[in-house]
């Protein structure tokens, strides 16, 4: 029960263990679940009759709800957001708004078990990827910084699509809104393409949630 | 002095919760477990009663003794014994979170107070810090942290008394 820098590094601890990987998440995902009432219930100058208790039992069971490997749509889902998160920037570099190339990537990358209905939504994720920033450089720009912009931009879609799908982020809630400024991307530019691209992301992947709960 | 079998499975839920709550309570304070011979004085009661208490509290808790002692070596979210995950409460440094986890829960002990903790991470050993106050998440650096664990929390299921 470790923290670590990034997923990267959880990842690459020698420990790390594939099989577990639904309980890699965010610290703010960790800190939301160390905030049940089993924690907080300490604080009672009545703990173990609490604990023992009804009260305690329920809250038990609700920590260990949450804590439970995923269902095999979940999983997909997740699976499907860590494909996305994946692909090769170097594919949408160039890639016009009705360009497949990240979609074909995708595909192929994507376990087989990901339902019809999710996949469709990963894939205008993608598509939103794709459009995160505008093929063509403005005139007045410099065409290798405007690739730059791309590149971080489409790296930035990356990261918050990686951190949603593993992220209990429901539609309002404030903290992506603080995960994205975190990221740098300020409410000044929430009319430009790129947040409408992370917009679009999120939706999706909120979409993919509500999917997989039904299926 | 009398010590006496004590069954502590037949301890009362009030003795129980008196102790569970000294014990919290000393550890909040000095950022230290008592022994049972302090809890003793602290609760009124005989040393052994006292460690009989300890022994249950600890059974019906995630904590643990150190082994093939009388001393408390995790009160979670505390850790008596010192860990890698130091915690700061108002900038004093006091006390050890028992995991990364219980970390992030220490601030219910401290309400209305900013705890922060710090600690390298296992990978690199580059450091981590994370700030807290009641509900809020005061600062997460670097932003891109993350918690990892392939145990189960709360430990293995044969082991809760009350799970």
């Amino acid at each position: 029960m470790n923290l670590f820098r990034s997923e990267e590094h959880a990842r690459d601890w020698e420990e790390y263990d594939p099989r577990t990987a639904h309980l890699l998440r965010p610290v703010e995902w960790w800190a939301d679940t160390f905030s049940s009432p089993m924690f907080r219930a300490r604080a009672r100058s009545d703990f173990i009759t609490w604990a023992t208790g009804p009260d305690g039992a329920a809250a038990f069971g609700e920590l260990r709800e949450r804590l439970a490997p995923p269902r095999p749509d979940v999983r997909a889902t997740t699976a499907a957001a860590i494909a996305l998160s994946n692909v090769d920037i170097s594919v949408v570099d160039d890639a016009s708004p009705d360009d497949r190339s990240v979609e074909r990537q995708l595909f192929g990358e994507w376990p087989a078990a990901v339902p019809a209905e999710i996949a469709r939504h990963w894939r205008n994720t993608a598509r939103a990827m794709i459009v995160a920033i505008p093929a063509e450089p403005l005139p007045d720009l410099d065409q290798q910084l405007w690739t730059e912009t791309r590149r971080s931009a489409v790296r930035d879609v990356q990261a918050a699509t990686g951190w949603l799908a593993r992220a209990d982020v429901g539609a309002g809630d404030v903290r992506l809104t603080h995960r994205l400024a975190q990221m740098g991307w300020q409410g000044e530019v929430a009319d430009q393409p790129a947040w409408t691209a992370m917009e679009q992301s999120a939706r999706a992947i909120l979409k993919c949630q509500a999917l997989a709960e039904l299926t | 002095m009398a010590t006496g079998a004590i069954e502590p499975e037949q301890i009362p839920l009030a003795e129980l919760d008196a102790a569970y709550a000294a014990i919290m309570g000393e550890i909040v304070s000095t950022g230290v477990a008592p022994h049972y011979a302090e809890l003793a004085r602290t609760l009124g009661v005989e040393p052994q009663r006292a460690r009989a208490l300890i022994t249950r509290v600890i059974d019906l808790t995630p904590g643990w003794m150190h082994p093939g002692t009388d001393w408390i070596a995790s009160f979670p979210p505390f850790n008596n014994q010192p860990t890698q995950y130091r915690v700061s409460v108002d900038g004093e440094q006091r006390w050890f979170a028992q995991c990364g986890f219980e970390a992030l829960a220490c601030r219910w002990l401290f309400p209305g107070r900013t705890v922060t903790v710090d600690a390298p991470c296992l990978l690199g050993g580059e450091p981590l810090r994370i700030e807290m106050r009641d509900e809020e998440i005061l600062s997460v650096d670097p932003p891109t942290m993350v918690g990892y664990t392939r145990s189960p929390v709360g430990g293995d299921a044969a082991n809760r008394p009350f799970r």
